[in-house]
């Protein structure tokens, strides 16, 4: 089950239908640019997760 | 040649650059160890921890060449080139799975290269050879693509030449940057990485947020852009380009940032950077923090879309992002940005050039024709190899038109890709056989080359539908393009898959399950 946090981020990634539209918005970015580069530190974060629960 | 210089911006840029080439040559005394011997020079000894890690392999990854050429694609498309930001995030999940598990058992067993690792798991030199040729095929003309970025920037000083003279910065930058690494070894790009990352982060920092305030906000940024590409694509019908992905560009997209995230670490450079971690707690740290610049990267990514708001206009999108820093910036600090982007030539291409020479030295030289080498002879023959790689990336730039280096680094990641099967299913089994792997290997080589050699024009990526001379025609129905490495690489892994079947090796395997494991398993 652990391994969805490393799954997920991968499969939105690889999935430009999800975020390829210009709505809504931030600061003017269009949603197709920001929520990918919002997804970078989710990604790294959805990691760190799974690398404390296999130390535990 | 000196008439159109740029002297403030060309004065911050020398400074920066003499400032690492005394990193670079102090570098040999960084960590102590003997550089007579081949760990030491091509691999630091295995002992760079978690953040000079972070540094080296950031500078190593996240080259000049993609600071260039990414907001290039951008500039000139539109969306497309965002690619980039799925690549970088889909590494890492796969490297915390996979790397570790290198790492631990190339320690074990003394490997420092990709070929080591195949010949100790599958006992097949054919396969070890074939691994390590295809390292070195992709590295060479990557290298040269480090130097047209930094090519690129000397121009935008101000520097014009004639004939040869044209070159002479560029030589005279590379000559330096051959010696130390000489002298350096890994050492060399782990120090000097330091300093480029952090002029990376300032510049990208500064423009992020000097560009969009000077040009009113990212929504006007976009507004301009979207009209440019609706312009473009109505002057020229063929051209897909906007400020989001076509329908017909998902598929391309998707596949690429697949496949290049699949050939990554397959490369040499990548691979030394990675094995030359203390340990492989390091490099699970690093696929944490490591994204930190997959964001520059994206940002990097945006100055594509502000050039053109910025009313850039260059005859090659390479030239963008130099043209875009100029407008933007005084020229002190036009420089400051240029040293970045040429310091971010300088890691890779030195990395690159230790990587393929230790492939070289190990998995061809030794392998093949000198088995008794010592590993003073090693590294002798190494930083030898190391010199004679850059003098060819030089000769590559001399000689190679722009337009076929990079066709060739394309080519390269396709060829690059066909070692994943051998590689990352050999980090978890050893049910593949190494012949069945080698034949798939060049399954993979010749359909994904064949696939790239366009009548007219070289594509990455390709219709899964071909005329096959004696089969007719043959469509898988899926109606939608895919990038080239990706399909070869799927050809390649059913043809290794269904020899193993078949073809079972009784060859010795020199590792053991647990010498992949660094921790016990929860």
């Amino acid at each position: 089950m652990k391994y969805l946090l490393l799954l997920i981020p991968t499969i939105v990634a690889l999935a430009p239908a999800l975020y390829n539209v210009v709505s809504p918005d931030l600061f003017g970015l269009p949603f197709f640019y920001w929520f990918q580069l919002l997804l970078i530190p989710i990604s790294a974060v959805a990691i760190y997760a799974f690398d404390r629960l296999g130390r535990a | 040649m000196f008439d159109h210089l740029n002297v403030v911006a060309t004065i911050v840029f020398v400074f920066f650059f003499a400032l690492v080439t005394v990193l670079g040559f102090v570098a040999s005394r960084w960590k102590a160890g003997d550089l007579g011997h081949i760990h030491e020079w091509g691999l630091g000894g295995r002992r760079f921890g978690p953040w000079v890690t972070w540094f080296l392999l950031g500078g190593d990854l996240y080259t000049a060449y993609t600071v260039i050429a990414i907001p290039a694609v951008v500039y000139a498309v539109g969306a497309y080139g965002f690619f980039a930001v799925p690549y970088t995030i889909i590494i890492y999940p796969f490297l915390y799975l996979t790397m570790p598990r290198l790492w631990t058992v190339s320690r074990k067993h003394g490997y420092m290269t990709a070929g080591d690792f195949i010949l100790g798991r599958y006992g097949n030199r054919w396969l070890e050879l074939a691994v390590a040729l295809t390292g070195i095929l992709a590295t060479m003309p990557y290298i040269a693509l480090q130097l047209v970025g930094m090519e690129k920037v000397i121009l935008a000083l101000g520097f014009t030449g004639q004939g040869m003279m044209q070159h002479a910065p560029l030589t005279v930058a590379f000559v330096i940057l051959a010696l130390y690494t000489y002298k350096s070894g890994l050492r060399a790009p782990a120090m000097i990485a330091f300093v480029k990352d952090a002029m990376i982060y300032i510049f990208i920092i500064a423009a992020v947020i000097v560009i969009p305030y000077e040009l009113g906000g990212f929504g006007k940024i976009f507004a301009v852009a979207q009209a440019e590409f609706a312009a473009r694509t109505a002057a020229n019908p063929k051209l897909v380009a906007g400020v989001t992905l076509a329908p017909a560009q998902f598929a391309p997209y998707i596949t690429l940032t697949l496949g290049s995230a699949m050939a990554l670490f397959m490369y040499p450079h990548a691979l030394t950077g990675t094995l030359a971690a203390s340990s492989a707690r390091a490099i699970r740290f690093n696929t944490m923090t490591l994204p930190a610049y997959s964001l520059a990267l994206g940002l990097i990514a945006l100055l594509g879309v502000m050039a053109i708001a910025a009313g850039v206009k260059v005859g090659t999108p390479q030239d963008a992002v130099p043209q875009l820093v100029l407008w933007a910036f005084p020229d002190w600090f036009s420089g400051f940005c240029f040293a970045a982007i040429a310091l971010g030539a300088l890691v890779p291409a030195a990395v690159m050039s230790i990587g393929a020479a230790n492939t070289f030295t190990r998995n061809v030289w030794k392998a093949f024709i000198h088995p008794g080498m010592t590993p003073q002879e090693e590294s002798v023959l190494a930083k030898l190899v190391s010199l004679l790689v850059k003098v060819g990336a030089l000769l590559v730039i001399f000689y190679v038109p722009t337009r076929y280096a990079l066709d060739l680094q394309l080519l390269g990641g396709i060829w690059m890709i066909q070692i994943f099967p051998a590689m990352i299913f050999g980090l978890f089994t050893r049910w593949f056989s190494g012949a069945a792997l080698l034949i798939g290997w060049a399954a993979g080589m010749i359909v994904g080359t064949a696939l790239s050699w366009g009548a007219t024009a070289w594509t990455p990526v390709h219709p899964l539908s071909w005329d096959v001379p004696l089969i007719g025609h043959l469509d898988l129905g899926l109606g939608f393009a895919v990038y080239n490495g990706l399909t070869a690489v799927i050809l390649n892994m059913i043809v290794s898959a269904a020899l193993s079947l078949v073809w079972r090796s009784n060859a010795h395997d020199q590792t053991a399950p647990a010498d992949y494991e660094d921790r016990v398993i929860a």
